[in-house]
Formats: C-alpha cells, structure tokens, sequence
C-alpha cells in the first residue's frame, strides 16, 4: 500500500480514497446520510410546510398565517394549559415519591431488596397502549374497580372521565403510576452514591431518621433529584398517549395536549402545515423551558 | 497499470452492451404485450364476450365489508376470470393512515378502497382528481339521496355509495312493558321525556343512552330530523341555526330530567345493555347486528320505532349516521376493471342481498331494497318488520353536504354538548362560540 501511493503519480493518490484522514468520515458516512435523510431533512421539511397550506391536493405559500391562527387558537392555548397542570402536579409529586421509595428500598432492615426494586420499576415496561387501555377500564364510572372500591368504603363514585378534573386526575394518576419507578432507580443510583460515614458520624451525633433524612440524604441527591424534574419536564410536554387512549383528549378538551392537539390537526384534520406549525411552537416552548433548566442546574453545580 | 484501466473501460462496455439488450428485451416483450392485450380486446369485442377485463386488483377494507367482497370477487371471476384479486384485511385507521400518506406520495394507492361515507369529501376535496369518477356510470335514482350526497364532491360522483345508516330508536319492549309505556304512544320527544318519567319511576331504568361528553350523536340525529346540520348546503357553517339551538336545549333537557345513561365509550353502552342499564337506544340500521352479537341472550325483547319528532304535525326527516362508500384512486393501473367490479357489486341485486343476509350490510340501492328479504320479520325483534321500517327512513333523510372538515366539526360539537351537559352551559351562547371558531378556522 504505501509503497504503490510513494511512487504513484495523482492517478494513484485518487485510487485511495481511505486514507488516515478521509476514514473517520467514510466510517461515519452511512450514520450521517440516514440522520441527514430522517433528522435533518424533516426538520427543514417541517419548517417549510409550517410556512405552507394544504387545500385542493397542492401547497402554496402562505407567510405566517399557520402562526397568526395558531396564535388566536382557543383549543391550543387550552392544550397548552392542560399540559401545564400536569407538569404543575404531576411532576413534583412524582418527585417526591421516587425520593421516597428510593430511600425506602434502600433501608439496611429490608428484605429482598431486589424484588421491591422489581416491582418498583415494573410499570414502566409496560406498553403504552396496554396500560392506557387497562386504566380507561379501571377508571369506568359505571363498572370500574376504582368506583368499586370507593364504593365499596362508603365513598361516593368519581365519574372520572366525565369531568373536567376528574378526568385530568386520572392522567396524573396514570402517568404518576407509569413513571415513578423509572425515577426511583435513579434516585437509588445516587443513593447508592452518598458515603456511609456521613450517616455513621449522624448517628453517633444522636440524629433522628428525618435528621439524616433532611441534612443528608436530600442535599446529597439534589442533583439527580434535578436531573430527574428535567427528564420528566420534557416528557409531560410530548405527552400524547395517555390523552389518546384514556380520555381522547375529553371532556371539552379538558385533558388534551399539545401533541394529541397536533396528532388531530395533521393525520385527521389534514391540516399538514398548520401541523407543522404547532410542532414548531413545541419546539419553542420546550427550548425555553430548556435553557431555564440548563441554567438553574449550573446554579446547582456552583 | 495502463492495460488495466483499458481492461476495466471494456468490461464497461461489454456491461452497458449486456444492459441495454436486456433493456430491448423487456421493452419488445412489453409491446408485444400490449399488443396482444389489443388482439385480444377486439375478438372478444366481435364475439360479445366479456373477457377484455384483465389486470390484478388490490383491495383496501376492513372486517366484514372485505369478506363480503372477497365472496362477491369469486362471482365476479365466473364473467372476467383474467381480473386477479388482492384483499389487504386493516382496520378503519389503517386504511386511513395508509391512505393519507399513499395519496401525499402517490405511491403505494390500492385499486379499491372502502372509506366511510362522511370521509369521502374530505379525502375528495383535499386530493382533487385523485379518485375516479363514476358520474356516467351511476343511476342517480336507484340510491339514496343522502349516500350519494355523500360521494359527490364538486358535482362529481367519485365514490360509490354502499351501507346505509338510517337511524331509528331501538327499544326494549319488555322494559316497556313493565312501565306501562305504549311505543305507539311515543310521537314526539316530548311525549318520550313523560314516558321516560315513568320508566325511571316504575322499573328504576334509564330511558335513553346518551353520551354526556364523548359523542354528540342524539344532538346531531334531531338537527337531521330538523333539516339542519353543522354546514349549510354551500359548505358554510350554521351550529347556531335556529334548529341547532332547539335540538341542544332538547339534549339539556334530556339530562336534566335525569333519564339518560351516560356512556364514555362503545364498550361501555355495550355494557349497559347487556346489563339492563337504559331502555332506547339512537343508532342507525347496524346496531341490529351489534344488538344480535353483544346480547344473544335479549333476543325478542328489541323492537324499532321511528325517533321520536320534534312536533306532532311535522313532516319528519330520517337521520342518518355511518355507513361506507368504494372509491378507486386514479393512480390504479387497473381502473377500468377496478370500476366494473364496484359497479358489479354495488348495483347487483343478489350481490346486496347476499351482503345483507351474511354480514349484515344494509345497502343503500333501491332496487336491492325491494327483494323480499327486506319484508320478512326479524324473530329478534319479535318478528316486526324492522328493515322495511329502516327503508321508508332511509328515503326521507336530507342531502347533507358533510364538507371537508367534518372530522373537525364533529370534534368541536362534541366539546359543546359536553360544555351543556356538564358545565350546564347555556346552548344559544356555547353554538354562538361554537359558530365563531368555525368561521375563522374554516372560512376560506
């Protein structure tokens, strides 16, 4: 090989193309055209169309109208208020409660550890789908196990999907059921992490369980406790099968979000540029939201 | 190093050479192709035979409708045996889904595709000439009106109509028994809100099985009855019409009176029945097979009565609700066959009475309608005449113009009785807003 490129003139040169340099980029060739053709392209795509109108089989051109519309939107701006409760809710409370199992499965007396931590993270291998079915029944007005067993207690039936907070409650209680255990394992991640010596020296200073709890058990992760609000941030906002399925978005869009919102004006509506339009304020929102969390964490660090 | 680039441009050569006589090859056999496929057209045509048809056919459908034409494609072989078929089972979604994206690229279209009949302007009016017309083919008086308003699009007939939906209020007689309620009775929804006074009182049932918040299907049945629907015949919409007005302040009153069952989805109206729940049900003609499947054991307690009639004296407009129609898209290689084989199915009258009697597809041709079968009582229904029933419905029900943003008015209106029902709303107020939005967001 090398001897043939020392001798050779620039026909030669050309015949090797896999040189130290070129190998890198011909090794990332097949990785860069398949993100070129399904990122980038949809991306620039989208952004087009969101410039654009589908009527009569053709797109023309419309400038920022798809905007001007979304703007004046009231099913939009609702979404965008429901997904907000959620993220208001839902999110802290999840939080909490992966502290809690987290520092609870991790106590020295506990037995089978393993198996709590199983049962914990369960949920969240389930199929989207299959447990948003399987809540839609359990949540029933009329033959639900819920309204069974409130029943049951002496309590009045909730009709869950028919009310505008009912309905809102029962996403929060899916989505809290769904999520938590992803949380707990990596709240126990950094668990595992705080030295032992700290609560040693806390006990033999006569610390209660809530002393260590709060001086040092919370201090300790409270960097994973914000890595874990920003993940789920994210995911409250792309939320779309739970108002599919459970509630269908109802009652009087009380439940919907931004991307079930989204899913209807595009693949049911055919209003493809509109669509894109609403995919771009997405982006928007969650970029904001981003750089707030991005810098709040670098406050953290300091 | 010279001789083998030289070498290399030959083997070029010889490869491009090997190429293009292959591509001769397959280009010569396409015209002799063609060409005997001409041969062919004009014997048959000096014979009078029937076997020009050729080409291979897929078909897009779902459940029972693609059974039905599976059986009736066999048939149609024993004329044109050189048709061959393809039959893709998917679900309604699917064929949607499949649909949106095949028609955005072109690529990909079935010859055959079942769509329902409230789709069918959406998919006209968004992707114009994408589908095939049958305006010469098509006897505009052996149909229902309402199917065929349903397949025209821009005075085009581009689909062809196929299962009806004419509603009629399906009740329990032996619940109407136990309350002392005559069906006969029963003339206007005034008298059905006394009767269903009663029924509550007498057996502790509910009358109506109506959805508070997941569907506006009785609102939209009375403004039917009323002559009215979201749109206007021009396409523009019109919820805040005088009608639309009095059909929401019935649905309030049907709730606050305190004699419907709520049902948030299909399974759980199902439910409800199989559990004695609510005495009346407002569906269309198939609710009679879902009846027949998910409660055998009620067989003779059903009966039909027409829906109850805003006033005594009105002339009373049928509703209508589901029920598909078969398009060909115009990317199909095989259109011509495509066409005679929708035409053969839908316009035959064995074929519609075979539909009917195996997979309970109640079809929308006047003729077929005729056939004595329609006549005959049905013994889960305590022998009466309901089909009959159901065609003397089927005349009377209006052109409706569904427009291309039916699925976005359906939506909405949903959302408004849900708004009456639960936020106890006021109806003028909510159909006002209900009106504005859709304006803005439909007008042109």
């Amino acid at each position: 090989m090398s001897q043939m490129t020392n001798d050779g003139g620039s026909m030669v040169k050309r015949r090797h193309i896999v040189t130290k340099k070129t190998a890198p980029y011909i090794f990332l060739f097949p990785m860069i055209v398949l993100f070129a053709v399904f990122m980038i392209y949809p991306i620039i795509h989208s952004l087009l169309l969101s410039f654009q109108d589908f009527s009569g089989g053709v797109y023309t051109f419309c400038g920022i109208q798809n905007y001007v519309t979304l703007l004046q939107d009231p099913i939009f701006w609702k979404s965008l208020k429901n997904t907000f409760i959620y993220l208001i809710v839902q999110v802290p409370v999840m939080v909490v409660l992966s502290l809690l199992f987290g520092v609870l499965v991790e106590q020295a007396f506990l037995k089978c550890r393993a198996g709590f931590r199983i049962g914990i993270f369960l949920p969240s291998v389930t199929a989207l789908v299959a447990y948003a079915i399987v809540f839609k029944l359990l949540f029933n007005t009329d033959f639900g196990l819920v309204n069974h067993m409130l029943q049951a207690m002496g309590f009045s039936g909730v009709d869950w999907l028919n009310t505008v907070w009912g309905a809102r409650m029962a996403i929060i209680i899916a989505i809290t059921w769904r999520w938590t255990g992803y949380n707990t394992i990596i709240v126990i991640a950094g668990l595992k992490n705080i030295p032992t010596e700290l609560y040693e020296s806390a006990e033999i200073d006569g610390a209660s369980f809530w002393q260590k709890f709060l001086y040092i058990t919370v201090p300790m992760v409270k960097s994973i406790l914000l890595f874990v609000s920003i993940t789920s941030t994210i995911g409250t906002l792309q939320l779309f099968d739970e108002s599919f399925i459970l509630t269908g978005g109802g009652p009087n869009n009380a439940t919907i979000t931004i991307g079930h919102y989204l899913y209807d004006t595009g693949f049911t509506y055919y209003k493809f540029g509109y669509a894109a339009a609403l995919s771009y304020a997405l982006v928007v929102i969650i970029g904001i939201l981003s750089i707030i969390q991005f810098k709040v964490t670098k406050g953290g660090e300091e | 190093m010279q001789f083998h680039v030289k070498e290399e441009k030959d083997m070029r050569k010889k490869l491009l050479a090997v190429l293009m006589a292959a591509a001769m090859v397959v280009s010569l056999a396409a015209c002799g192709g063609g060409g005997e496929g001409k041969d062919e057209k004009a014997d048959s045509g000096s014979g009078g035979g029937d076997g020009e048809l050729s080409g291979e056919i897929t078909v897009w459908s779902w459940d029972v409708a693609l059974a039905h034409l599976q059986s009736q494609a066999e048939r149609f072989n024993e004329k044109y045996p050189d048709v061959e078929f393809n039959f893709e089972d998917m679900s309604v979604t699917q064929v949607y889904q499949k649909m949106t994206t095949c028609l955005q690229s072109g690529i990909g279209l079935p010859d055959i595709v079942s769509l329902e009949g409230e789709q069918m302007q959406k998919f006209g009016e968004k992707f114009p000439g994408q589908f095939e017309e049958f305006t010469d083919m098509i006897n505009k008086d052996d149909f229902f009106p309402i199917k065929l308003a349903e397949c025209t699009v821009d005075g085009k007939i581009i689909a062809y109509p196929w299962d009806s939906g004419p509603c009629g209020m399906f009740y329990r007689a032996d619940l109407f028994e136990a309350a002392d309620i005559k069906a006969e009775d029963i003339a206007t929804w005034d008298d059905f809100i006394e009767a269903g006074k009663k029924m509550k009182e007498k057996t502790g049932v509910d009358m109506l099985c109506m959805a508070e918040s997941r569907n506006d299907q009785v609102y939209r049945l009375m403004l039917m009855e009323l002559g009215a629907f979201y749109f206007d015949e021009e396409g523009n919409p019109q919820v805040n019409s005088p009608e639309s007005i009095q059909a929401m302040e019935m649905c309030k009153r049907l709730y606050k009176e305190d004699i419907t069952f709520n049902n948030s989805s299909w399974d759980d109206m199902m439910t409800g029945m199989s559990s004695d729940k609510f005495a009346c049900y407002a569906e269309a003609v198939w609710m009679v097979g879902s009846i027949k499947d998910g409660v055998p054991d009620q067989e003779g307690k059903w009966r039909v009565m027409p829906l109850p009639k805003f006033s005594e004296n009105d002339e009373a407009l049928g509703a209508s609700n589901g029920g598909s129609v078969l398009a060909v898209p115009t990317a199909s290689e095989n259109a011509e066959a495509a066409k005679e084989f929708v035409k053969f199915c839908m316009e035959d009258v064995d074929a519609n009475v075979e539909g009917f009697q195996n997979y309970g597809l109640y079809p929308s041709y006047l003729p077929a309608l005729e056939s004595e079968v329609f006549k005959e009582g049905d013994p889960f229904f305590g022998d009466q005449q309901i089909f009959d029933l159901f065609t003397e419905i089927g005349k009377t029900v209006p052109q409706i113009n569904y427009t291309s943003n039916f699925a976005e008015a359906l939506e909405m209106s949903k959302n408004c009785v849900a708004q009456v029902i639960l936020e106890d709303a006021d109806p003028t107020e909510v159909l006002n807003a209900e009106q504005k939005e859709m304006e803005s967001k439909f007008g042109k």
